[in-house]
């Protein structure tokens, strides 16, 4: 169903699969005819692992959730599928109360978990009657690309760092074991952080009654690496310049998908070509008009199904312009070959190409659209300015005193987000403030903004974002020894994972590199030591017949894979960026590292939807 | 061939052969007279039941109360019942070895082998106001059953407690009382055979008249005094006063044979026995006292004088027989047996039987004996081994599979796996045989009641050890007897800390999967012993199986320690649901306290439905800092903020943040200072909600200089923010000679490129140029070209050869087209790089 999940070592299309029979399993459970009510923060997800089809092939419709829902007469059966959150019980109790007749049941499927929360809610108002089956979609980890899995969970790091509620942990732990049912036992774990220490340790007594893990051979996984985004909260900060990051910054990409206004794509309507990207585009778009009326609108999928854009996602963005006009170019010269057609067979062998060239012809006009955009937004002044700033920041200039570049922030009342942006990414290359910066940007941001903003700040505090000086300055230190900013950075043709914001290296995607190496780990142990939280790591091995097989030099088997890539699966605590992401494809696209990586993460964040995830209350 | 063994105890009833098996002998109580008792034993070598029969007078032993007493097969006394319950009519056995007693009055008690009363209820309806006057337990398809019969003649039947009586039709001619009857099975169905008079009545359920049966007997007779079914109910033993019996099918409709006795004594018991090699049954075995008579289909007796007092077990393969001082199993003799054993048998397996005893003797005629069931041998070792299974004494099984060892290895690619398999039975079968345990089952039986149920039968009388070697023995899971040897443990040894270490050491042997803590636990919370429920949770390692016991056991703080440790919120969520419901609030607050995580899902579950719980939670914490949150957000939800915000600043400076304790502070002054201001005669819109910034800029807006400088100095607002304000406004309102005296004024702490960026805002290229010129000059191209001075910006980078610079501005200057400034750059890019 989802050709661009397919991998060779773990092939995510197992993933969801899997969570596809769950769902067909909890539907076909319940009989009669019914409609799918989608709770809004479901819909990308449901996209993840189904297609729309499944649905008409069952004749079931879906229908997004809104406070107040008339459904007709004829439907015996609604079924929500939604988050476990208390407050959405409300608009089902409601729904309940003007829908309820003869023989018609309603029907919750909670994703991930049943929330004993949420059916107190229901007995307190007294609709228990009316619901059949209260179940749950154990989906944690969706899969999003062939080598990266989300479990959508955007307020995951605040839930853990702000309220405390480690939910979000456990369910990753749940994760864990069921990516290891799938792919098979992961010998070797290391990892960082409070939280990451926690998923672990959750994970490793969730699998005791997993019998069958410890049994036989390990699985297609060989390391797991767990990495807290509380060791690191520059990167998430950071402007990622990636093309993929840009286009997250910017527009927001939502499960794969970008929606843009159409008037931006002058093709649309026009290219009407077979081709399965053209298709699968369509097919979301139908998806969300289903779901929803937002006018004209273009929705395009991006994943590595579409291959222009797995050619250029991973890119710096001023590497995507060169390469944009290149294939500009060669569509060009491809095309005109048709004016100079000699022989039937060239000009049969070009009618063959042409449904492939069209394809090309509009994913190139596409990016080349969204490029465009972009392009126009990075000419601005004030992003230009406030990256300068930042990247003052990451290379710590004058990075204890209050940034005046603020400071005229502050004084011209410009965006409130983006300052507390930079004052926190200055707190994280500083290793916090000294007490008078901290109080004096805290009065500065009182004066201007009201005094509202103590809650805000309160929040970023709480979160680690906004912290009083620590005695190590791991930041500066590591700077240094695991070369986050690099002087000679390129970003056309990249030698080193630094390109990604430009020349500065992300510390969670250094961290993976350096351990790649061999003994990385244990070197990196005392490196890393200033960071917060513990290091550790951890061997799963099986129960049976440990000590037989040592000392022979492996069985057949066991030497050929020495020489078979390494598939390390990194999984990010807390969110982590595209950027990091594309850092991680290129250590894996480097032949020397024989690596390939499955990444895992809460949900992917970008440095607008992590700081505004924490600011809320 | 060869004299053998036991065939001493053979016998012939013509044409076939039975035999006697001597079974342990049992070792009966000095005060147990078998005389004077009743004795009901279950089947399958079940418990026996005995009590004092009350017909009978009997010389008075020990307590003259009146006891059930209970005994395996051997004699070892089990369990008893004081019976103090009223008049016992009946007793009998279930399938599942339950002593189901029915009294009088249809009161029917059912007792475990160990004598604890299990339930007991009543026949009900009719039955329940008229006296009973005899009852038979019957086991069917459907399990066992309790038939009664009431002074008044009518019978009930009644499957178990939870099902209704079921009444047979009226008798016909109800004043004449029967004389005998039984309980036969037909599937699931049971009906009623009355011996009365010359007659045999079938009373169904759902018939309204019974169909009689006579003339049975070509002999005369005056009463039919005993009817007997065979053990599968096909077959039908009547006996008259006469002395006649009558075998035949059980619907009466075939006839056996007539036989008579020749005795005028009334039989104790007559019983089928049924054949071994299938499921029918040929002979009938009547006991008298002193003496017991067996009779076949064809008419032919055998005979023997016996102990005064017997009792008949009927079992599927054949009679047993309990007396004072033995216990003897009559069995239709298996014809594998016969053709080893007999004398002069020239069946193959008996050759082979004799060269397996020669070749031990190491005698050349082993060779003859195995020349002559060569051809043969294949069924000579499978009877051997099929032989083996029928016999009680180890030694003949052992020799009998010798010989099959020796057999096989005479046959190419013998499959071992019978032969393997009934050695593993055989031992268990032995070991179920021995004086110790007290089961003596026959191979047939073994495999009809199968092991698990063997399993379940040694569990229950607590032969864990025994059962556990069997289970290991025959491969089947193990873990079950564990954990039925833990419940025992439980109930009956007293020592806490003892019986979970003894539990513990058995559990934690890794090859035993499944086994669950918490099922043991859950029972020794049932026993009332919670402390060492406890200690055994302790060893489960699933928080969520642990946490519904503890909360169970109220063991709240226990509870939230184990759901905290697992890190699953949703299991913290339903114990704090569960255990706020059962404490007191304030010992709530602080048993959650100290569990982090408790403490946090707490507050997130209050946060979204009781703020006021919140504020609780912060009081008993001393969290100055959320209390003034708390006030704080309460005060923006209820827009009222100016009346909270000493509460707010106060509960600020209580936790120690002095710089939120002063700003609101700041904030209130502010507040008051709007409100002067608004009361002003020429206040102009009211300033009251900005901020201490905004409304300085608005005051600067206005032209206030004045009253902006104050605040400046009472807010303490840096000279940078100021300057920032003042040039801002001046720019809005266009006051460009006010904002270059401003400049002018005394030097700028910011510098003079925010000047520029506010007139390139009003789009004022030309004040902007005055203040590039003050501009660094690293920073004058850029400034130039904001302003869109491009002319300016080339001379500019010109000057400074920045030929970075220079290629930046001809990227923008393509773009807008102008050819004049094109040139121009060109030119600049040139003679810069012709010096280089």
């Amino acid at each position: 169903m989802f050709p661009h999940l397919k991998s060779e070592r773990v092939n995510l299309q197992l993933l969801q699969e899997s969570a596809c029979r769950e769902l067909v399993q909890q539907l076909d459970a319940i009989h009669g005819s019914k409609v799918i009510v989608l709770d809004e923060a479901m819909i990308g997800p449901l996209g993840l692992v189904t297609k729309p089809n499944l649905f008409r092939e069952r004749s079931i419709d879906l229908l997004p959730l809104k406070p107040e829902m008339r459904f007709p007469k004829e439907l015996s059966n609604i079924v929500y599928i939604v988050r476990p959150q208390v407050a959405l019980m409300d608009q089902l109790v409601a729904h309940v109360k003007t829908n309820s007749q003869h023989g018609r049941q309603f029907h919750i499927l909670f994703v991930p978990r049943r929330s004993c929360l949420c059916i107190k809610q229901l007995e307190n108002k007294e609709v228990m009657g009316a619901f059949g089956r209260l179940e749950e979609l154990p989906w944690n980890f969706l899969p999003l690309d062939a080598d990266v899995v989300s479990m959508e969970m955007l307020h995951a790091y605040r839930d853990v760092s702000i309220d405390g509620d480690t939910t979000a942990l456990y369910q990753a732990a749940i994760g864990l074991v069921q990516l290891q049912r799938l792919y098979g036992r992961i010998p070797k774990i290391y990892g960082k952080g409070v939280q990451a220490q926690l998923v672990w340790d959750h994970a490793k007594q969730l699998a005791i009654d997993e019998k069958s893990l410890y049994n036989g051979d390990k699985g297609a996984i060989d390391q797991l690496i767990l990495l807290d985004r509380g060791i690191d909260l520059l990167s998430p900060l950071a402007t990622q310049l990636t093309y993929e990051g840009l286009i997250d910054e910017f527009y927001g990409i939502r499960q794969n998908q970008l929606t843009l206004p159409a008037e931006h794509f002058p093709s649309y309507n026009a290219v009407n070509s077979s081709s399965t990207a053209a298709n699968a585009a369509r097919a979301a778009e139908e998806s969300e008009r289903l779901l929803s009326d937002r006018g004209q609108r273009k929705t395009l999928m991006l994943h590595s199904g579409e291959e222009l854009y797995a050619e250029l996602r991973n890119k710096n963005f001023n590497e995507v312009r060169m390469l944009l006009v290149r294939k500009v170019k060669e569509i060009q010269e491809q095309m005109n070959l048709n004016s100079q057609q000699q022989s039937v067979q060239e000009i049969k062998s070009f009618v063959e190409r042409m449904p492939q060239m069209l394809e090309q012809k509009r994913a190139t006009s596409d990016h080349t659209a969204i490029a465009g955009l972009i392009d126009e937004q990075l000419k601005s002044y004030a992003f230009n300015d406030d990256l300068a700033a930042e990247q003052e920041f990451m290379v710590c200039a004058d990075i204890d005193k209050s940034s005046s570049y603020i400071e005229d922030l502050i004084a011209r009342h410009s965006e409130l987000h983006n300052v507390l942006r930079l004052i926190c990414l200055q707190c994280a290359a500083a290793s916090g403030f000294k007490e008078r910066v901290l109080n004096h940007y805290k009065r500065e941001l009182a004066h201007v903004y009201g005094l509202e903003v103590l809650l805000t700040i309160s929040n970023l505090e709480k979160a680690g974002l906004l912290h009083a000086q620590t005695e190590s300055r791991a930041y500066a230190v590591l700077r240094k020894t695991l070369h986050l900013t690099v002087d000679d950075s390129v970003e056309v043709n990249p030698k080193d994972i630094s390109y990604v914001h430009s020349f500065y290296a992300p510390l969670t995607a250094r961290l993976v590199e350096h351990s790649l190496k061999p003994l990385g780990w244990q070197s990196l142990k005392s490196q890393i030591n200033n960071l917060p939280g513990p290091t550790f790591e951890d061997f799963q091995v099986p129960l049976i017949g440990i000590g037989g097989r040592h000392g022979g030099g492996g069985t057949p088997s066991e030497t050929s894979l020495l020489h078979a890539r390494r598939v390390v699966l990194v999984l990010f605590v807390g969110g982590c960026t595209f950027a990091e992401i594309a850092a991680l494809r290129f250590l894996a696209a480097q032949e020397d590292n024989n690596v390939q990586f499955v990444i895992a993460t809460t949900k992917i964040i970008n440095k607008r939807t992590f700081l505004e995830s924490v600011m809320g209350s | 061939m060869p004299i053998m063994y036991n065939t001493g105890e053979w016998f012939k009833v013509r044409p076939d052969y039975y035999r006697k098996v001597e079974l342990a002998t049992p070792d009966w109580p000095i005060d147990i007279d078998l005389e004077y008792m009743q004795l009901v034993a279950a089947p399958y070598g079940g418990p026996l039941a005995v009590i004092r029969d009350m017909a009978q007078l009997v010389p008075v032993q020990g307590s003259s109360r009146s006891m059930i007493r209970i005994f395996d097969t051997t004699g070892n006394e089990t369990g008893h019942i004081l019976w103090n319950h009223g008049k016992l009519i009946s007793m009998g056995w279930s399938d599942t070895e339950e002593l189901i007693c029915v009294l009088e009055n249809a009161k029917v008690f059912v007792f475990d082998m160990f004598g604890n009363e299990k339930e007991s209820y009543s026949i009900g309806g009719e039955a329940s106001v008229i006296k009973i006057l005899e009852a038979k337990v019957f086991q069917s398809a459907a399990g066992t059953g309790v038939a009664v019969r009431t002074t008044s003649g009518r019978i009930f039947l009644k499957q178990n407690s939870n099902k209704s009586e079921r009444k047979l039709p009226d008798l016909p001619n109800s004043n004449v009382s029967c004389s005998c009857w039984e309980i036969i099975t037909e599937g699931r169905n049971s009906y009623c055979l009355l011996g009365r008079e010359r007659e045999v009545i079938k009373l169904m359920h759902g018939q309204t008249v019974g169909t009689i049966t006579a003339n049975l007997f070509e002999k005369p007779y005056d009463r039919i005094i005993k009817i007997s079914a065979s053990y599968n109910h096909q077959h039908l033993a009547l006996y008259t006063n006469t002395g006649l019996l009558w075998l035949g099918s059980v619907d009466m409709q075939q006839k056996y044979c007539e036989f008579d006795t020749g005795r005028k004594d009334k039989p104790l018991q007559i019983e089928w026995i049924m054949n071994t090699h299938n499921t029918d049954a040929d002979a009938v075995v009547i006991s008298y006292p002193s003496y017991l008579l067996i009779v076949n289909r064809n008419a032919d007796r055998s005979e023997f004088p016996y102990d005064p007092i017997m009792f008949l077990v009927a079992e599927m393969d054949g009679v047993r027989i309990i007396t004072q001082s033995s216990h003897e199993m009559i069995q239709r003799l298996p014809k594998c047996v016969e053709n080893i054993f007999a004398v002069n048998s020239q069946a193959p397996a008996s050759y082979l039987f004799e060269a397996q005893k020669k070749f031990e003797e190491k005698s050349y005629k082993s060779d003859e004996y195995l020349s002559m069931c060569r051809s043969n041998i294949e069924l000579a070792v499978n009877e051997c081994i099929e032989a083996a299974t029928y016999e009680f004494c180890p030694e003949t099984q052992k020799s009998l599979m010798r010989t099959a060892y020796f057999g096989k290895g005479f046959i190419p690619s013998h499959n071992p796996e019978e032969y393997m398999h009934i050695l593993r039975i055989l031992r268990v079968l032995n070991t179920l045989r021995h004086e110790k345990i007290a089961i003596p089952l026959t191979y047939k039986q073994f495999t009809h009641l199968k092991p698990e149920v063997i399993l379940s039968r040694l569990v229950f009388r607590k032969h864990y050890g025994v059962a556990i070697q069997v289970a290991k023995h025959l491969k089947l899971p193990e873990s079950w007897i564990l954990e039925h040897w833990a419940y025992h443990k439980i109930m009956h040894d007293p020592n806490d800390n003892e019986v979970a270490r003894k539990i513990t050491e058995k559990f934690k042997n890794p090859s035993i999967e499944g086994i669950s803590y918490c099922n043991i636990a859950e029972k020794a919370h049932q026993s009332g012993r919670d402390k060492l429920a406890i200690i055994l949770l302790e060893m489960e390692p699933r928080a969520s199986l642990q946490v519904p016991l503890l909360l169970k056991m109220e063991e709240f703080e226990r509870a939230v320690a184990s759901a905290t440790q697992s890190g699953d919120t949703e299991l913290v969520t339903s114990v704090l649901l569960e255990i706020k419901k059962k404490m007191m609030l304030s010992n709530f607050h602080m048993l959650i306290r100290n569990y982090p995580l408790a403490l946090n899902i707490y507050k997130k579950i209050m946060s979204e439905s009781s703020r006021t719980a919140l504020y609780d939670i912060y009081n008993t914490e001393d969290d100055h800092k959320s209390i003034a949150e708390y006030h704080f957000n309460n005060a923006i939800d209820s827009e009222g903020l100016e009346s909270n915000l000493s509460l707010i600043g106060n509960s600020y400076s209580q936790g120690r943040c002095t710089v939120e304790a002063e700003l609101c502070a700041d904030t209130a002054r502010l507040l008051k200072m709007q409100k002067t201001h608004a009361n002003k005669p020429n206040g102009g819109e009211s300033m009251s909600g900005l901020s201490i910034h905004d409304t300085m800029l608005e005051l600067l807006r206005r032209g206030e200089l004045k009253e902006a400088e104050k605040m400046k100095t009472d807010y303490k607002v840096p000279d940078r923010r100021f300057w920032w304000m003042r040039i801002l406004t001046l720019a809005e309102r266009h006051n460009w000679t006010e904002l270059e005296k401003f400049s002018k004024s005394k030097k700028s702490p910011i510098g003079y490129e925010p000047f520029v960026e506010v007139c390139v805002q009003q789009e004022n290229a030309k004040e902007a140029q005055k203040y590039i010129a003050r501009c660094p000059d690293q920073r004058k191209v850029h400034w130039y070209m904001r302003a869109n001075l491009y002319d300016e910006a080339i001379d500019c980078a010109f000057e400074q050869r920045d030929m970075h610079c220079l290629y930046e501005l001809q990227l923008k200057i393509r773009v807008l087209r102008d050819q004049g400034l094109i040139e121009k750059i060109g030119n600049a890019i040139a003679m810069l790089e012709a010096r280089r």
